[in-house]
């Protein structure tokens, strides 16, 4: 599936983030958006490795099933085997962190729900996980705001 | 309850009294006002209904020698009533007449019914200012004036609102009704009732009265006694000659495509399009019929009977055959009711295609050629003009050109797109567009000392070759500037903050998106996020 890269420094704290990337076909012509799941799941992110990308000053990357937009500057990176597993919010200048976590487990649960749930149809899942330019929207601690289909 | 007028005859449909007639009557048959109900072979009589796009037809055998039936002429009045679950009544004019010799004489007939009258109607010429559909269709219903359809239009909806003047030259009152419904609604039918009474409604079709599965059939559903479909290419073309309303309308269109595939060998196809009257229009009426006609159509056909009545052209039927692998909502293109007597009334068996509309447009009586149109949704309508093609909104305004999006003079070519309010051009024949190729974040977590810049920087694989443009914009809080972003101190006029976003090639095909923030003052307790979009041309 489609994913939102997070960059991290030393301390988990998210220092970037790559939210679409286009790809092109040989001609140069845009065929469709990098999988970064996919990407991260065959090999090292990072550019000199053959990946998308290369944030400098940061200690690593990986993916992210929400979109999130720059309020997830305000989060720490919780890694586990390579993989972010939590996002926790700690806060960035007058924003104070709550503490609020959230987990890729529960993410991942509430979207196989929606894709059972529309069996063989296609899933909206706009308001589970957002979109690059349409990023969730959180309330003050990071949690999401609730939205008239998933309220 | 309901009383017809038609011909000298009145009759109730609640309890089917005739003048002259028993009541208790199974049929009835009536051909230049003579009953022939006790003469008709109701086992030899079929009716087709092939919707509100072509003549529908009744055929029959009457026991009796040509010269005993004088009534029966060409073009003689017949009104066939089948009782029971119904009743259907079929009005029409005989078209032919069939006589057979034998011990018993037989004379066998076929009927056009009643909205046939719409082929045989003809406008020579029409030209209809910008007005209501109503108003339209009225004018246009005129030309048939002296004819038995009903002058009754109480049944045209109010469609479209105000319609552009049209000019209907040469058509058939059916193929000029067509040409006026496309210009109010994508989704609207019509049909002419059994007293020739014209009705255009708006909105789909209504459902068959049960669905059709192949196994044991549940509640709203029938197993029919056959089922079978196929993918004909009976109508087949790949060459087309538009017979337009002028020189410049007409000629041959040819699909190159479907040409080589079929190594060359080319069918040809006449499309009667009289309201054409451009090349451009020509292409492009063209190019549609070619599309629809260079493969092969689904098409299919099943059979049932009485009790499950209730069929009728027009309706959309479901159809399951999982063995087939087959499974959609299909629209019935015809149904034939034949009759087989018992000795309490008679069996009604229905023989019903569906599936993919015929293609029209080909000469023929039973054919007739309109403007292509497709259904963008409720509020959203096609046109195929002299110059391209329209898409309107609910309020009728154009919203979407495709062709010639000069108006007519032939500088300028492409898609305009317009604002709702009728005028502002959000799209048009020059704009350049561009994609994002890349969009992300990248934050600043401490801020400059005083007198110094730092940045961030990310490198994208974006396989772009060239700097490309970019945009970004700074978020403090809830608030967001646009970069390059200056902010300076009123009281001296010093600038205190600078902040400027900027992407370049960074080595083989990646693209180095790179941040900076000044300032004279300290800003090292301070963090900053900045969102960036990175874009390419669409034409590079």
């Amino acid at each position: 599936m489609l994913s939102m890269l997070i960059a991290y420094d030393t301390q988990g704290r998210v220092v970037g983030t790559l939210d679409r990337l286009n790809v092109h076909d040989a001609n140069g012509q845009v065929v469709g958006l990098v999988d970064f799941e996919a990407k991260e799941a065959a090999g090292p992110l990072r550019l000199s490795g053959g990946g998308v990308w290369e944030v400098e000053g940061a200690a690593g990357s990986g993916t992210w099933p929400e979109w999130l937009g720059s309020r997830v500057h305000e989060f720490r990176v919780v890694v586990q085997d390579g993989i972010i597993e939590e996002l926790v919010h700690v806060g960035r200048g007058d924003v104070p962190g709550s503490g609020h976590r959230r987990r890729r487990s529960v993410v991942k649960a509430a979207v196989r729900a929606r894709l059972e749930q529309a069996q063989e149809a296609p899933a909206d899942l706009r308001d589970l996980l957002g979109g690059p330019d349409v990023p969730l929207k959180l309330n003050d601690v990071g949690e999401t705001l609730p939205t008239r289909r998933n309220p | 309850m309901a009383t017809y007028d038609q011909a000298e005859l009145t009759y109730d449909d609640a309890t089917i009294v005739y003048d002259g007639m028993p009541a208790a009557r199974t049929h009835s048959l009536l051909i230049g006002e003579r009953d022939f109900s006790d003469l008709m072979d109701i086992n030899a009589t079929s009716v087709q209904d092939s919707g509100t796009g072509a003549r529908s037809l009744l055929q029959t055998s009457i026991r009796t020698k040509m010269a005993d039936a004088p009534e029966i002429k060409d073009q003689s009045f017949v009104q066939f009533v089948a009782h029971g679950a119904g009743p259907d009544l079929y009005r029409g004019f005989v078209r032919s007449r069939h006589p057979e010799s034998g011990v018993t004489p037989m004379l066998e007939i076929i009927a056009d019914d009643i909205g046939g009258l719409l082929d045989d109607t003809y406008i020579v010429s029409e030209l209809r200012p910008a007005e209501t559909l109503q108003v339209r269709i009225a004018a246009l219903w005129s030309y048939a004036a002296a004819s038995p359809l009903s002058s009754d239009l109480s049944g045209v909806a109010a469609l479209g609102g105000t319609l552009p003047a049209q000019d209907f030259t040469l058509m058939s009152l059916r193929q000029a009704i067509e040409a006026a419904m496309a210009q109010a609604s994508s989704t609207a039918r019509y049909f002419v009732d059994t007293k020739g009474a014209l009705y255009i409604l708006s909105g789909a079709a209504s459902a068959a009265p049960f669905a059709v599965v192949i196994g044991t059939p549940g509640a709203g559903q029938i197993a029919p006694e056959d089922l079978d479909v196929d993918y004909d290419s009976n109508i087949y073309a790949n060459r087309v000659y538009v017979k337009g309303g002028t020189p410049e309308g007409s000629g041959f269109v040819r699909n190159e495509a479907a040409i080589t595939a079929a190594s060359g060998l080319i069918r040809d196809r006449v499309l009667d399009a009289p309201d054409c009257e451009t090349v451009t229009m020509r292409n492009a009426l063209a190019n549609m019929y070619l599309g629809r006609v260079a493969g092969a159509i689904a098409r299919g056909r099943f059979s049932t009977e009485s009790p499950n009545d209730g069929w009728n052209a027009g309706q959309d039927v479901t159809v399951t055959d999982t063995g087939m692998g087959l499974s959609g909502s299909f629209r019935i293109a015809a149904v034939t009711t034949s009759f087989t007597k018992t000795t309490t009334g008679y069996i009604r068996h229905y023989q019903i295609e569906f599936g993919a509309s015929r293609a029209r447009g080909d000469q023929g009586s039973q054919q007739s050629s309109h403007l292509v149109y497709g259904d963008l949704g409720v509020n959203s309508r096609t046109f195929v003009t002299s110059d391209g093609m329209q898409v309107t909104d609910g309020a009728s305004t154009v919203r979407v050109f495709l062709g010639d999006i000069s108006g007519g003079a032939g500088t300028d070519y492409g898609l305009k797109v317009i604002s709702s309010d009728g005028t502002t051009v959000i799209i048009d024949g020059t704009s350049d567009m561009f994609r994002i190729a890349a969009t992300g974040t990248l934050t600043i977590s401490s801020g400059p000392a005083a007198g110094v810049t730092v940045a961030a920087n990310t490198l994208l694989a974006t396989g772009l070759t060239y700097s490309p443009a970019s945009q970004g914009f700074l978020e403090s809080g809830t608030v967001a500037y646009g970069l390059p972003y200056l902010s300076w101190n009123n009281s001296t006029g010093a600038i205190i903050d600078r902040n400027t976003l900027s992407a370049w090639v960074e080595g083989v095909t990646s693209t180095k998106v790179n941040v900076n923030w000044g300032s004279t003052g300290d800003k090292t307790a301070i963090s900053q996020t900045f969102r960036y979009y990175i874009y390419e041309q669409t034409a590079v």
